[in-house]
């Protein structure tokens, strides 16, 4: 291809996706890093121009693309973290911070920190589903799995959730009386 | 639980759920791309060039200049460490030429570089390649020069060739001002089969934007707001319209803004010190003035000021606006404001006072006056003041004006001690 008509291509398809990738990051990895990391997949997509299917399905190689970039940030963050706490003693995990984005009420937190826990296919169909919208048999396509699998794995994921989301209600049960108690007293 | 309510949970706590709140910045975003893009380019072909064979080490290799990138961001290459291809030296001599020319203001000849869709989106102020001709005009008009260092080539491969070119620049006639020349500039050029076909022009603006343009756009818009309307093309002054109009408005106020920044800027400081009660600073300007009747307290204007100090006098300046340009300038220097700490009442500020008016000789004050508006402040707040003194201090009325009409404020050091002390109380009253 030409150089002229490559640069034109690659600037539609960034103009048209750049939103839904950079969102796409910041879901998963908060805005503090997000951008670096949709510029990768940018990167990428402009070294590989040749191989960017057509119209509807670029966003979902796009998302495919962001999705490794993604987990390669988040191994090199893990060091990193992991190397932090080793120096700072703790041992102790911290929490991630997915959204980073707007104060949010506790139950949406909770429901983030929910699917956060759930084992990373499983989270990223889940994620693909409710936050991008990519219907079920686009998922299926890009994760190379049946469209059955799929409607299993979201039924599952949200069973899961679901219980998770209980437990943390008699966890919130349990301890307001306390807190009141220790506030109060008189 | 339902599905359906652990589905509707999960899609209400998207941490994005509306991409509008999303501001990716495209432009720098585009170039970053394209240049890490370039530079990778350029690593793998030094990896080829070194090692000709295409077994696995060299992807190997290649794979790895690439992960550096990646992971250690922008990489510069020097000169020395690119293999050249023969298309090298006339890359250099296209982009130094095409500078040339452009830096002289021949655009035809400048045009003559460029292909025919060359990319000038950060080149031009409207990023229009049509608009070349115009921009290098309102340049001319403005003063502007350039002095370029020697070029260098920053990423070279089968493709194109990217030069930068550092330069040091002036513009709108700074020079004349006393400032510059600017430096953190450069221009990048991208060369393709032997035509310019990405131009990136990149100003270091800070101090430039600080001494000259910003002091330059407020003039203009106090002085001349209907001109600055068609010079700008945005509210906050901060782009320039590129038209035949706009150009000729440019020069022609350029050249008489280095006519009277001198008063603008004696006038400016003058204000900022009053308001300010820096009567250390003041008293340089003052040293000048012939001509101190129109200020408070005239030739005690020393002691109205720290009246006004004990008054909480809050003076918001508006930019100065010059007569025009001779041997005397005239300058005025409008402001809204409080006093008699009508903030803390809830009142004002009182605004439209013509404020300062300075005659301005040689860059010296020779002649200052002050005007408030107060047609709204008397009856709000300095007519109740003076009737609240008169009822709960009736002794000391007299020390606090000039006589029993309560017009104007006394000048002694007791008349400070009771405006401040009868202020506060007044207003703590008011506000209670």
């Amino acid at each position: 291809m030409p150089i002229d008509e490559s640069r034109l291509l690659f600037e539609l398809i960034y103009q048209r996706h750049v939103l839904a990738v950079l969102a796409y990051c910041v879901r998963r990895i908060g805005f503090d890093v997000a951008a670096d990391a949709c510029s990768e997949t940018f990167l990428v997509v402009w070294r590989r121009l040749d191989q960017i299917p057509t119209e509807p399905d670029t966003l979902p190689y796009l998302y495919g693309v962001a999705s490794k970039v993604v987990a390669n940030q988040n191994r090199s963050t893990g060091r990193k973290k992991r190397l932090e706490r080793k120096i700072a003693g703790l041992g102790i995990p911290t929490a991630p911070d997915p959204a980073a984005v707007v104060a949010r009420r506790d139950r949406e937190n909770e429901v983030i920190d929910a699917v956060r826990r759930l084992n990373p296919k499983d989270r990223e169909i889940v994620m693909l589903y409710a936050w991008e919208e990519v219907n079920r048999e686009t998922i299926a396509n890009m994760m190379g799995m049946s469209r059955s699998a799929i409607d299993q794995r979201i039924h599952r994921s949200y069973k899961r959730l679901a219980q998770t989301l209980k437990n943390s209600e008699s966890m919130s049960a349990y301890q307001s009386p306390l807190v009141a108690e220790e506030g109060g007293g008189r | 639980m339902t599905i359906d309510q652990i589905d509707r949970l999960v899609r209400d706590a998207n941490p994005v759920p509306d991409l509008g709140v999303l501001e990716p910045d495209v432009t720098s975003d585009l170039h970053a791309i394209d240049e890490r893009s370039a530079q990778m380019q350029t690593k793998e072909q030094e990896v080829a060039t070194t090692d000709e064979r295409p077994s696995s080490r060299a992807v190997l290799a290649g794979a790895a200049a690439a992960a550096l990138i990646l992971i250690g961001g922008i990489v510069v290459l020097s000169n020395t460490d690119v293999t050249a291809p023969a298309a090298d030296q006339p890359s250099l001599e296209i982009a130094d030429s095409f500078l040339r020319e452009f830096g002289n203001f021949n655009i035809k000849k400048a045009y003559e570089y460029l292909a025919y869709d060359a990319d000038l989106s950060h080149f031009t102020p409207t990023g229009n390649r049509d608009d070349l001709g115009w921009y290098a005009a309102w340049l001319q008009a403005t003063g502007y020069t350039q002095t370029r260092s020697r070029c260098t080539e920053v990423s070279v491969t089968a493709a194109r060739t990217t030069v930068r070119c550092p330069f040091q620049y002036r513009a709108l006639r700074s020079d004349e001002l006393g400032f510059g020349p600017y430096g953190d500039s450069y221009f990048d050029l991208t060369v393709v089969d032997g035509k310019i076909t990405s131009a990136w022009m990149t100003f270091g603006l800070e101090r430039f934007s600080e001494q000259v343009w910003e002091p330059f756009a407020n003039w203009v818009s106090a002085t001349y707001p209907e001109d600055a309307a068609v010079m700008f093309t945005n509210s906050s002054l901060s782009k320039q319209r590129i038209t035949e109009e706009s150009n000729q408005l440019w020069e022609e106020h350029t050249q008489e803004f280095v006519l009277v920044a001198p008063a603008f800027d004696a006038a400016s400081n003058f204000v900022t010190a009053y308001a300010d009660f820096d009567r250390d600073n003041l008293t340089k300007y003052m040293t000048t003035v012939v001509d101190v009747s129109g200020l408070d307290g005239g030739a005690d204007w020393e002691m109205a000021n720290r009246v006004f100090e004990a008054q909480a006098l809050k003076l918001f300046l508006r930019t100065c606006m010059t007569g025009p340009a001779g041997t005397t300038v005239v300058v005025s220097c409008p402001f809204d404001f409080h006093d008699l700490r009508s903030d803390e009442m809830g009142l004002g500020p009182f605004s439209g006072s013509p404020g300062f008016e300075f005659a301005i000789t040689g860059g010296e004050i020779v002649r200052v006056g002050l005007t408030f508006e107060t047609a709204e402040f008397s009856p709000q707040v300095w007519e109740p003041f003076a009737a609240w003194v008169a009822a709960n201090h009736p002794n000391d009325l007299l020390s606090m004006y000039t006589d029993d009409t309560v017009s104007a404020f006394a000048l002694s050091e007791e008349s400070i001690g009771l405006w401040d002390k009868y202020t506060r109380e007044y207003a703590a009253e008011q506000s209670s």
